[in-house]
């Protein structure tokens, strides 16, 4: 379990989050949603260990954060930043191997994993080609490789853990539902994923569990159904919506009205 | 998600991928090493006395019959070729680790001021203390060149590096600026400066391989085996500096550590070179620039054919030094920046689009 407990980061006398509690189960799929300057990004740099915070504490499987050492922490959680710019002509297969780097491997091991973790990416066609080349949507299925290669299955299988931040931001509509199928394959193995997402929708039907963030705070943490409400969405986005259910019945869907958003006729705007 | 038989027609691809590549490092690995004996042997038949390839060979294995000859190779000229290697490797190696560290392709030693600085920190030690230190000079002008270069390389770091990206920009003129200092410390020394100091502070900042105090090389050339011996430990951590600190730090290592580590390795290459032959510009920027292209951006790979290129560059350019302007020698630095020179007007040609971001 990947766990926070009343999280706090302060940067020039401004929290820009406060007093989080929450945690990501093995087996689960966690999305965290909230308008931008909500808090995310901040939220996932302290669960991943690269910011300290001022406030709070951060458990994986039981033990403090800080205390794991490095390259064991990299063998269990892996981490795909928003925008990973590479300023060299390295090749796909190249980036993705970076992620067996923590791991005592064969070349052989290592090659196995980096071909499966490709495959699973939908990377794989990728390899021989220079990342610069490749577009937006592109390098980021390699990203999500090479943290896949980094926590790929071991013989003894603790759960492992990935930290998306935005994973389908560039991506069209048939490989972010790829990237949510694979991400929701990996918490169905045992391992417990966590995602930054934009998209409401894509959120609840991939998710067990939302986290909603607005100004720092967390303001709702359950189900999709729960979370997702007519009020919440008004409260954490200024936007009316409807909240249907969706016809598969994952999950509920919501639609927000045409604009004007309704902060600006509360402005006085004319409509 | 076990590896499975789906990403088979991958692992296929990866093989023969991986396999063609390999084939085409041993290569260049191969055709480097040749590039280099070639120099050597070219080195050392060279000079004010032909000697030619054969007569080299036999004074190398002590049959020679021309006892001038044998004394010309073995005395006079091998010093200096294995001083040259070891020169070229260190300034290539750590441009090449600067490169990777700054994730900039145009972070050369020389552009950015670390061989000013080592140059200066030599110059102090010279014209400042004076013949006070004679009997510990050859240390003490290493160390100084190295604590030059390690001010100049911190100040670079902390400038340039903001919030784990570096930019061209900031880097080039951090550059800028630091030469400055380092020029006008050179200016001051030289004002102040005797005769003969006058014509050492020339050779720093020009360059040879000729070598000042040939008792100030033997620490020097320690100073510059470590680097190179070190330097290619750090290539998993330069790899993965490819994907952004935080994203190195999240594969695992400690990157402040990695950070100082690289900074101070090639300030000690650098300013070894330096303390022992002077300013040699360009070959940290050319050098790696064309090994990425021969064996690709791996480290574990860029760094032992950037050595090897580097040495090989540096000994072709001492053979064009001695016998250019025969009797007389010119300066190496010379060469290495009429060549460089133009090869970075180029790459800034080549690259117009990504650095104007």
């Amino acid at each position: 379990m990947l766990a926070a407990s009343r999280l706090g980061v302060i940067v020039r006398g401004r929290w820009l989050i406060e007093s989080i509690s929450f945690a990501v189960r093995p087996g689960e799929l966690v999305v965290v949603l909230g308008p931008n300057g909500a808090g995310k990004s901040t939220l996932l740099a302290c669960l991943s260990g690269a910011l300290l915070p001022s406030a709070g504490q951060i458990t994986l499987d039981g033990a403090p954060l800080a205390q794991i050492e490095a390259k064991e922490l990299a063998r269990r959680r892996a981490v795909v930043a928003q925008a990973t710019v590479v300023p060299v002509p390295i090749h796909a297969e190249e980036i993705t191997a970076l992620g067996r780097v923590p791991h005592p491997d064969t070349a052989a091991r290592s090659r196995a994993v980096v071909a499966s973790a490709m495959t699973a990416a939908d990377a794989h066609t990728f390899i021989g080609r220079p990342v610069p080349t490749l577009s937006g949507g592109e390098q980021q299925r390699v990203h999500l490789s090479r943290a896949l290669a980094q926590i790929w299955p071991e013989a003894t299988s603790l759960p492992r853990y990935l930290l998306l931040d935005e994973p389908t931001s560039n991506l069209d509509l048939a490989h972010q539902a790829r990237v949510m199928a694979t991400a929701r394959a990996l918490a169905d193995d045992g391992n417990g994923v966590l995602a930054i997402l934009h998209d409401l929708n894509l959120a609840a039907a991939t998710a067990d569990r939302l986290v909603l963030l607005d100004k720092g705070r967390l303001v709702a943490d359950g189900p999709p159904a729960d979370v997702l409400t007519h009020t919440t969405i008004d409260r954490v986005f200024g936007l009316t919506a409807d909240v249907l259910e969706r016809p598969d019945g994952r999950g509920p869907l919501v639609v927000p009205h045409a604009l004007p958003p309704r902060r600006l006729q509360e402005e006085g705007s004319p409509r | 998600m076990a590896v499975t038989a789906a990403a088979l027609p991958a692992r296929a691809r990866l093989e023969s991928a991986v396999a063609k590549r390999r084939r085409r490092r041993l290569l260049v690995v191969a055709a480097a090493v040749l590039a280099l004996v070639a120099a050597v042997v070219a080195g050392l038949s060279n000079g004010a006395l032909a000697v030619p390839p054969a007569a080299v060979l036999q004074a190398l294995l002590g049959t020679g019959a021309d006892p001038v000859a044998a004394s010309v190779v073995l005395d006079l000229r091998l010093p200096r070729i294995l001083l040259g290697i070891l020169v070229g490797a260190a300034l290539a190696m750590a441009g090449a680790a600067m490169q990777g560290l700054f994730r900039n392709p145009l972070a050369d030693p020389g552009l950015v001021g670390v061989s000013s600085g080592a140059a200066l920190g030599a110059v102090v030690v010279i014209v400042a203390l004076g013949d006070a230190v004679a009997s510990i000079r050859p240390l003490l002008l290493p160390l100084a060149a190295f604590v030059g270069a390690l001010l100049a390389t911190l100040v670079i770091q902390r400038l340039a590096t903001f919030e784990g990206r570096t930019t061209t920009a900031l880097l080039l003129l951090a550059g800028i600026a630091i030469n400055a200092i380092a020029g006008a410390g050179l200016g001051l020394a030289a004002f102040f400066s005797t005769d003969q100091q006058l014509r050492d502070l020339t050779f720093w900042t020009l360059g040879s391989l000729a070598g000042t105090d040939p008792r100030a090389l033997a620490p020097a050339a320690l100073f510059m085996v470590a680097a190179v011996l070190a330097l290619p430990l750090m290539a998993r951590v330069l790899d993965a500096c490819v994907l952004g600190e935080r994203e190195a730090a999240h594969l695992g290592f400690d990157i402040e550590r990695a950070k100082l580590a690289l900074i101070a390795l090639v300030a000690l290459g650098t300013g070894a070179a330096v303390a022992a032959c002077g300013i040699i510009g360009f070959v940290g920027l050319v050098v790696p620039h064309l090994a990425r292209l021969m064996v690709g951006t791996d480290h574990r790979w860029l760094m032992p054919v950037s050595a090897l290129l580097g040495g090989a560059l540096l000994l072709t350019a001492d053979i064009g030094a001695r016998l250019l302007v025969l009797p007389a020698e010119l300066p190496i630095g010379i060469l290495t920046s009429a060549l460089g020179g133009p090869f970075f007007l180029a790459l800034l040609l080549l690259n117009r689009r990504r650095f104007t971001v």
